[in-house]
């Protein structure tokens, strides 16, 4: 059986990422914050492509066959924890924008309250 | 009082409001309502916080909070905006809040029989959601989704400091009954909504009570969201 030479395709791919999510920040796309959950992942993906020893326990103790499945499982577990991190954060903005909502509508109550009413009012 | 999209029902129901209930102040959240709700409202000489966006019901309820909680409120009442209430009956839950014995009195359709049909398909969910709530707060609650109800200033501010409670109503009064504050059921009448379609619809209706069962366990197992009760 022939394994596929994954450290050949997963380093390079791995380094790109890695190029791309500093670009990002450099140019101010990314948020330094969110891109250290991405740089962690795809730093955990390198060391793994690298080092064959690692992969190959990892590989045995999950019992799968080949190094570059091990890869893609690892892939997707990462992938889950990028959404799973997204959700969380989804949350934290719901929860925020629905407080500054209510703030904008209880300021916009005493601003109007005080102001001269606008002759066009149609809903305030 | 929430509103959303209720421009036939609001003037209605702050007239009834002001005729039955002259003390009070009438305060309506718009919950980003595309029609003229607001415009109305504030010419029935109500006091109209609009949210700039639709946030749903319970986070509308929760402006309400917030504002009588700054304008230092002693107790709040909250109604439909539909009509669907009796603000004649408001001494009848507000009583309680005022002279002391009740946080939270609720106006159920459910402990009287007086004429309320519940939908099938929202009967099964709500029966559930009583009695589990019933359970935790150990105190005997029929209508845990009633839109008629009185608050004290204790329970004002308890509500307002809530952020991020899904189903605020249900699971509120689980929060609430918890932390020491005294929840009280008083038979109200409630009538089939004046015009227009109510904001809940089948699918929410029947997803709602598992929402709000949901909602309940980060209630149930993080003690620091429950603050007790302060004493007087």
């Amino acid at each position: 059986m022939t394994f596929l030479p994954y450290e050949k395709v997963a380093v390079p791919v791995c380094l790109v990422l890695i190029l791309i999510i500093l670009e990002l920040v450099r140019r101010k796309r990314l948020v330094v914050r969110y891109s250290l959950v991405w740089l962690g992942v795809t730093f955990a993906m390198l060391v793994l492509s690298l080092w064959s020893g690692l992969l190959d326990a990892i590989r045995r103790s999950i019992g799968a066959v080949n190094p570059s499945s091990t890869l893609f499982f690892l892939g997707i577990l990462f992938s889950l924890v990028i959404l799973l991190h997204f959700s969380i954060k989804i949350s934290e903005f719901s929860v925020q924008i629905r407080l500054l909502a209510k703030e904008i509508g209880l300021l916009r109550e005493k601003v109007e309250k005080g102001a001269p009413k606008p002759r066009d009012a149609a809903q305030g | 009082m929430p509103a959303f999209n209720e421009e036939r029902n609001i003037r209605h129901s702050i007239e009834t409001v002001r005729r039955d209930a002259p003390y009070a102040d009438v305060v309506v959240v718009d919950d980003g309502s595309r029609d003229y709700t607001a415009r109305l409202a504030r010419e029935a000489s109500a006091t109209v916080i609009s949210l700039p966006v639709n946030l749903g019901i319970f986070d509308a309820i929760h402006t309400a909070f917030i504002y009588a909680r700054r304008m230092g409120y002693d107790a709040a009442v909250q109604v439909d905006a539909d009509g669907q209430h009796q603000p004649s009956e408001l001494p009848v839950i507000l009583g309680p809040v005022l002279d002391g014995t009740a946080d939270v009195v609720i106006g159920s359709r459910y402990l009287e029989q007086r004429g309320y049909k519940t939908p099938f398909s929202r009967r099964m969910g709500m029966i559930l959601f009583a009695n589990v709530t019933s359970a935790l707060i150990g105190r005997r609650v029929t209508d845990t989704t009633c839109g008629f109800r009185a608050y004290s200033r204790d329970a004002i501010a308890a509500f307002a400091s809530e952020t991020g409670v899904d189903a605020l109503d249900a699971v509120g009064l689980v929060i609430l009954g918890r932390a020491g504050y005294r929840i009280l059921e008083v038979p109200a009448t409630v009538h089939t909504r004046l015009t227009g379609k109510s904001s809940i619809n089948l699918v929410r209706s029947v997803v709602y009570p598992f929402v709000a069962l949901l909602s309940l366990i980060p209630v149930l197992l993080n003690r620091r969201l429950v603050r007790p009760r302060p004493q007087p």
